[in-house]
């Protein structure tokens, strides 16, 4: 990278549950630090000072926004070892619920560079995934430690590299949270956004995972119960706490039919208290 | 008040009138003093007060206890009594772990004769012995559907005749571990899947067993009825009805949200008339997991009786159950309403019963001295064992706990840096759990101070100090 150059990539930064493998797995590899660890959308390489300076007046005048105003959930399902073959790389591959959302936005955002005259690495079919640590691994290490986290996407940002596995947001598109903790003397409470029922449901569907991870089986994903109401969603929610706790039990109680649920700039926000 | 529109004037010692106003059928009733209100985010709590106020057939007052804390439909801490004839019955004033409850039973030995080293032991073999947090449970076969007819039926009597605990028991147990009524018939599948591999389980959360000594003798005639003497060893178990009551609240509860409710009342607060055929299935349904959770606690107590044997040599025998409360339920009681007696169905939504002396469902023990009510505080300062005094402006009820000061994630985050085991240890308080995250949550600053919670208790004369208990050893979820 000449000094005159920046090496750039845009990138979804990730937030997960507190996990003690997420924040300090055991084994060979040179690590990336959890606050770095992002899903790669375009990497860009090392672009001209000049190119970049145009990219970011471009980004600012004509954000890449995507068609997706929240941001996007899903769980890490499997473990990768990158590029297939050579395997320099441990990563976790992401199950986003909405599959074709990140996929389509990841062509639109490179059409957008290449409109720039910036290229990006188009080597590798698009697998969303984070890389945790580079070569050299101890496969048998990373293959124990890997269990499915939910994951919750809120921005997409143009990162620098600064080197040493270090980057920089150099800008940032917001997306709204899909859901927030809410502060709850007794019990568990969160913030859940949706733009109808079925969207509400995923987002607390999430929201329990990242209270309790070993949910994450016991979820509701492909086919999606008749939604049409909060009671729906509340009955739609306890029976997948009610499967997690006849096979391997449950921290939750139920989700209680706490209906505080309102309207905000077209999108459905419901307080969901869980008994603990 | 200054955060709230629900003003309360005080009528008698630690005792407010809310008075009743918009859709409220009876005033609003909150036992509490000038230190707790300090202390309290009360806004929420005292709202639910009021909602609980307008339920059908609710007589007198709608109560709060001196932890009440915000719930679901009912605030933790809330106690209502509805007529038998024309009043309902709400899930939401029970709460999702039916009959949750407390049992004290005592050690002949005194803390200091044990050393530091046969106190690690002897938590060790409790841990090994009762199943503890998420996913643990029955240590044998899964119920079958014969157990769970016989079980439900009999209430803790079952357990005592498979071996877990011993006759004398049953007169230790309020209502005697058994609330009549209960049919299979009315509970779901799924609450029998969920509850067929977790019976003799303590559970997670707030759930726990805690050995300590009984530091402080407040009332010494009663302790010495009860068999209590300074630095004695006690077995402190709180446990309810695991995932099976959890179940049979949110079936009703899915049940009971599809009634019309008027506009006003919060959704949480569903109830049908205790006339109709759902109230009927409900209180089978509400009996069957009360009588599951009496066994609960009796199988633990028998692990925990096993692990003294085991560590101490002492014969299960000579570990005497005190009492056993419930504190999270609905019963049907005689009380005098306008100088009548009148059935009614007591609602108490984390509150004990607080029978006081002569009170005829009590046992020869008991009748001298009031009931035994305990209020565990946290696992690092106290716990009271108090006796009832049968007050009849809370159809005599009482508090049942500290109740908490912070968040679970505001406590996660304060002990997110510490090892919270070891921080109790600094304190001289050993602690086994299944997730140190639960014990992170449960930590003593998470907790009010119960000794506030029993003074005010014992000013509105619900019930009095007996013993005031210092923890040394928690088992947690």
């Amino acid at each position: 990278m000449s000094s005159s150059s920046r090496r750039l990539f845009f990138a979804m930064p990730l937030q997960v549950p507190h996990d003690a493998f997420w924040e300090d797995p055991i084994g060979k590899g040179k690590k990336i630090a959890p606050e770095h660890r992002h899903l790669t959308l375009c990497f860009l390489g090392d672009v001209a000072q000049s190119s970049y300076t145009e990219l970011l007046h471009h980004l600012q005048s004509v954000p890449p926004t995507p068609p997706f105003k929240m941001g996007c959930v899903g769980y890490f399902d499997k473990l990768l070892f990158l590029p297939p073959k050579i395997e320099r790389v441990v990563a976790w591959h992401i199950h986003f619920f909405v599959p074709s959302q990140v996929s389509d936005y990841q062509k639109t955002l490179s059409h957008y560079l290449a409109n720039q005259n910036l290229k990006s690495d188009e080597r590798h079919l698009f697998t969303p995934h984070v890389t945790l640590a580079r070569y050299p691994l101890h496969k048998e290490e990373w293959q124990k430690q890997f269990h499915p986290l939910p994951l919750i996407a809120t921005s997409i940002d143009l990162f620098e590299s600064l080197g040493h596995s270090e980057y920089v947001s150099r800008f940032s598109l917001k997306l709204i949270p899909p859901f927030e903790s809410l502060e709850h003397t007794a019990d568990i409470a969160y913030l859940v956004r949706g733009q109808e029922f079925k969207e509400l449901f995923i987002h607390a569907q999430i929201a329990l995972c990242f209270s309790f991870p070993p949910l994450i089986p016991y979820l509701k994903l492909e086919v999606m119960p008749a939604l049409n109401s909060l009671r729906d969603v509340i009955v739609a929610l306890n029976e997948c706490v009610t499967r997690m706790d006849i096979a391997i039990g449950c921290p939750f109680k139920a989700v209680s039919y706490h209906s505080h649920m309102y309207e905000k700039s077209n999108l459905l926000h419901w307080e969901m208290i869980i008994d603990v | 008040m200054s955060d709230t529109n629900l003003a309360l004037t005080e009528i008698a010692p630690c005792t407010y009138l809310m008075p009743k106003r918009g859709h409220m059928r009876v005033d609003g009733l909150v036992i509490t003093s000038p230190e707790l209100m300090k202390n309290l985010e009360l806004e929420r709590p005292l709202q639910q007060v009021a909602q609980v106020a307008q339920l059908e057939g609710i007589v007198n007052y709608s109560i709060a206890m001196p932890d009440i804390h915000w719930g679901y439909g009912f605030p933790i801490g809330g106690v209502a009594a509805m007529d038998a004839k024309n009043g309902v019955i709400s899930p939401g004033g029970v709460g999702y772990d039916i009959n949750c409850g407390v049992r004290l039973a005592t050690v002949p030995i005194k803390l200091k004769e044990l050393s530091q080293t046969t106190q690690e032991a002897l938590l060790k073999a409790i841990y090994i012995n009762v199943p503890s947090g998420v996913g643990h449970g029955h240590r044998g076969q899964p119920l079958s559907e014969r157990d769970y007819h016989d079980l439900l039926l009999k209430g803790a009597r079952w357990s005592i005749e498979q071996g877990f605990g011993f006759s004398e028991d049953i007169e230790h147990i309020e209502s005697h571990g058994q609330i009549e009524g209960a049919l299979i018939e009315c509970v779901s599948t799924h609450a029998c899947e969920r509850g067929k591999n977790q019976l003799g389980s303590i559970g997670s959360g707030n759930h726990f067993v805690e050995i300590g000594e009984i530091h402080d003798l407040i009332d010494p005639k009663t302790a010495e009825l009860w068999g209590l003497f300074q630095g004695q060893l006690y077995i402190l178990i709180h446990s309810g009805s695991r995932g099976f009551g959890h179940q049979v609240c949110q079936d009703t509860l899915d049940h009971f949200t599809t009634f019309e409710l008027p506009a006003h009342l919060d959704p949480q607060l569903a109830a049908a008339p205790l006339n109709s055929e759902a109230a009927r299935r409900y209180l089978a349904a509400m009996a069957a997991a009360a009588n599951f959770a009496f066994n609960n606690r009796q199988q633990i107590l028998h692990f925990v009786r096993e692990a003294f044997q085991k560590v101490l040599g002492i014969d299960p025998k000579e570990i005497r159950l005190l009492y056993d409360v419930c504190h999270n339920i609905a019963k049907f009681e005689k009380h005098e309403v306008n100088g009548e007696q009148k059935m009614l169905c007591v609602h108490r939504k984390g509150a004990t019963r607080a029978f006081g002396p002569h009170h005829p469902e009590l046992s020869d023990l008991f009748q001298t001295t009031g009931q035994p009510v305990f209020i565990p505080g946290d696992m690092g300062r106290a716990s009271y064992i108090m006796a009832g005094l049968g007050n009849p402006l809370t159809w005599c009820s009482a508090a049942h706990g500290a109740g908490r000061a912070f968040s679970r994630v505001q406590s996660k985050k304060r002990w997110r840096h510490e090892n919270p085991i070891q921080a109790m240890k600094k304190q001289g308080i050993l602690v086994m759990a299944s997730s140190m995250a639960t014990v992170s949550e449960e930590m003593p600053d998470a907790y009010k101070d119960v000794d506030l919670v029993a003074e005010a208790t014992e000013n509105a004369r619900l019930a009095k100090r007996v013993a005031r208990l210092k923890p040394k050893m928690a088992l947690k979820g």
